[in-house]
């Protein structure tokens, strides 16, 4: 193997792994955002929200985030009357897609921490003359945030590993950039192994990250 | 309309395919995970390490890239697979470092008293695992697992990418010939893979409720 | 008028009917001492009476205000309603303090600095002003339950009701939070104790009540209810416990 190439292929891989790195941010962001309003929707008073919500949970975290992603780039632009106003920009497909899929595995992440406060929590600000939503404010989702902080950390992980299915539809992501330059030099070994390698270690760093965000939040 | 009856048998067969890659890859998984779950759950630390890195590894490293590897960069090594073997290795060893944390984890769960227990009794170390520990994790390992084949199946439609003829890839191959069919072909297999992983992941919380 | 007179209440859990025709009344300033075999529907009347469970048939007066009258709201309940639970409820990621005054803060409106004030002098009150910024989990249990009666009694109630607020903690332990119980006894506070406790019953009961698969059995004085019981089961309660 010669990882003379790799040393070749820095500059490009570097653009590459900007584009990762942003591609995850936004993602993560919309998937908190998608995964908040979900939960709060599912342990909603309305019947119709929680149905909802219950219904996007279940669709998009059972599905393949890569069938998502081909959907929303291919099968959108061809619905009737709206979709030649639906062709997205392929990265924002691809990130749209892993919102959705990581979004969905956030609302069922936050419901269950909320269910797996104990119920003497919730007797005890009501018990207090506390309105619903001050209860949930100050005393409920306080605790079921640091319930599900590893599971919700786990997802970042998820979701920073699947941005090399944008790479899928075109978008030169680090894996997309790799794969650009393999096509032109016809050799692969190194560069897969090099790319895997940063993405191990970045898995790493996540880890380890929010360990010791659990740890700075601990209550015992 | 027609395009789309005509992708259908097309479809179903990649369904089969789908399938048969997440079977075998789970079998390999389960099988894998157990001996590696095991011996981890008795070796010393300084013996561990060397199988802890190699999980990290594959928990850390993307899918899509190590399927790329064994599929596209073995063959410059010297070692040539099939795209199908490609794909059911790179879902097992995947699943099977998954599986390997399940089984730990459960071994790891059981009580230490149950351990002293057999000890006290004369019970060597293997016969301890085999007759009383194993025995005892299994029920709490079902649940996980059942989740992991539904992620195994998700995971699945990767191997499109490397030119399996899967369901994903089937779907591909229509809407290439047709991209007036694009709504309908992959709105089906969403709805496919809906069918196969919603039961699954309700029958692993049900069976996580049961067995609490 | 009594403080708190519930009348012929009835609760059902689907075919389960825990409390089957209930009627007692507390006057301003009496401790009523609630005792009874686990299941017979004891702290299941406690958390009628705040509303915390629903009843199904009869009426609850407190302090004049119905709690069957759905125009009052839950907030005019339980300000003049304070609860001590027996698994003491405190939460975890506030500090005692904080604990105490978030129920002034936020029901009551008051102002940070008035809460805190108060808060400070009701943790004094059960002997806990040295620990107002821990944590619960860096707290005994005896001291938790401390915190948990100071937070209730920092909204101002008209009755208190303790749910076996005793039973959690070790018998060694039970002491000093049946000591806070008793000084609010003395102070003429209106209390509803469910409780395992005969001693604190005996000694600081205006009135024992024996209840038993959802019905009231016996009700009288203590000096009375203990040395000369009417009822079968309560004498077949007492020889067991006592």
């Amino acid at each position: 193997m010669n990882f003379g190439i790799v040393r070749d292929a820095v500059p490009q891989l570097a653009q590459g792994f900007a584009l990762t790195l942003e591609i995850t941010v936004f993602g993560v962001a919309g998937a908190l955002a998608v995964g908040t309003l979900g939960a709060a929707m599912r342990i909603s008073q309305a019947a119709a929200a929680r149905a909802a919500a219950t219904a996007f949970t279940e669709f998009f975290r059972n599905t393949p985030p890569l069938v998502q992603i081909y959907f929303l780039a291919f099968a959108l632009p061809k619905l009737p009357g709206i979709g030649p106003h639906l062709v997205l920009p392929a990265v924002v497909a691809a990130t749209l897609g892993l919102v959705l899929h990581q979004g969905a595995i956030n609302i069922e992440i936050l419901r269950a921490g909320l269910q797996a406060v104990p119920e003497g929590q919730r007797e005890a600000a009501a018990a207090l003359g506390l309105s619903r939503n001050d209860q949930l404010r100050y005393v409920l989702i306080p605790q079921a945030a640091r319930i599900s902080l590893p599971a919700l950390g786990n997802n970042v992980i998820s979701l920073f590993k699947n941005t090399t299915l944008v790479s899928s539809i075109g978008v030169l992501d680090l894996f997309g950039e790799a794969n650009d330059i393999i096509a032109q030099i016809l050799v692969s070994a190194e560069l897969f192994l090099t790319v895997g390698v940063v993405y191990v270690v970045c898995v790493a760093l996540l880890g380890a990250l929010f360990r010791t965000l659990e740890k700075r939040l601990a209550l015992a | 309309m027609s395009s789309y009856l005509v992708a259908l048998p097309a479809l179903a067969r990649g369904l089969g395919t789908t399938f048969a890659i997440a079977i075998a890859s789970m079998v390999l998984a389960v099988g894998f995970g157990f001996v590696v779950g095991t011996l981890r759950s008795i070796l010393p630390r300084a013996l561990d390490l060397p199988l802890l890195g190699a999980i990290e590894f594959l928990r850390g490293i993307p899918l899509l890239v190590l399927m790329y590897f064994l599929f596209f960069g073995l063959p410059q090594l010297g070692v040539h697979t099939s795209n199908n073997v490609a794909a059911i290795a790179a879902l097992a060893l995947y699943a099977g470092a998954l599986g390997s944390e399940i089984v730990r984890g459960a071994i790891v769960s059981i009580p230490p008293g149950q351990t002293e227990a057999a000890a006290a009794l004369g019970l060597r170390r293997f016969a301890i695992l085999r007759l009383v520990v194993i025995p005892q994790a299994l029920r709490r390992m079902l649940p996980p697992f059942v989740a992991l084949f539904a992620l195994i199946v998700e995971s699945s439609s990767l191997a499109a990418l490397i030119d399996v003829t899967d369901l994903l890839q089937a779907a591909r191959q229509n809407v290439e010939r047709d991209p007036g069919v694009a709504l309908p072909v992959y709105l089906t297999v969403l709805i496919a893979y809906f069918a196969v992983n919603y039961p699954v992941s309700v029958a692993s919380q049900r069976l996580e409720k049961q067995l609490a | 008028m009594p403080m708190l007179e519930l009348a012929h209440v009835r609760k059902s859990f689907g075919q389960n009917e825990v409390l089957k025709d209930i009627s007692l009344s507390v006057e301003p300033g009496d401790v009523c001492c609630i005792i009874g075999p686990s299941g017979s529907g004891k702290s299941t009347i406690l958390r009628c009476i705040n509303r915390l469970v629903q009843i199904d048939a009869g009426t609850i007066v407190i302090d004049g205000l119905s709690v069957t009258d759905p125009a009052v709201r839950d907030v005019d309940l339980r300000r003049r309603v304070g609860m001590v639970f027996q698994q003491f409820n405190l939460f975890p990621h506030m500090s005692a303090l904080e604990n105490v005054t978030l129920g002034p803060r936020k029901v009551r409106g008051l102002p940070a600095d008035e809460a805190d004030a108060l808060g400070r002098s009701l943790l004094a009150k059960v002997g806990l002003e040295e620990r107002a910024g821990a944590r619960p989990a860096q707290l005994s249990g005896g001291q938790q339950q401390r915190v948990a009666i100071a937070r209730a009694l920092a909204m101002e109630p008209k009755v208190m009701l303790f749910d076996e607020a005793t039973s959690a903690l070790d018998p060694e332990i039970t002491g000093e939070v049946l000591a806070v119980m008793k000084q609010l006894a003395v102070e003429r506070t209106t209390m509803v104790c469910v409780t395992h406790e005969m001693g604190f019953a005996r000694e600081v009961a205006s009135n024992v009540i024996f209840m038993d698969a959802g019905v009231v059995v016996e009700s009288a004085p203590p000096a009375e209810f203990f040395s000369a019981p009417k009822m079968e089961r309560t004498k077949s309660f007492l020889s067991k416990v006592l």
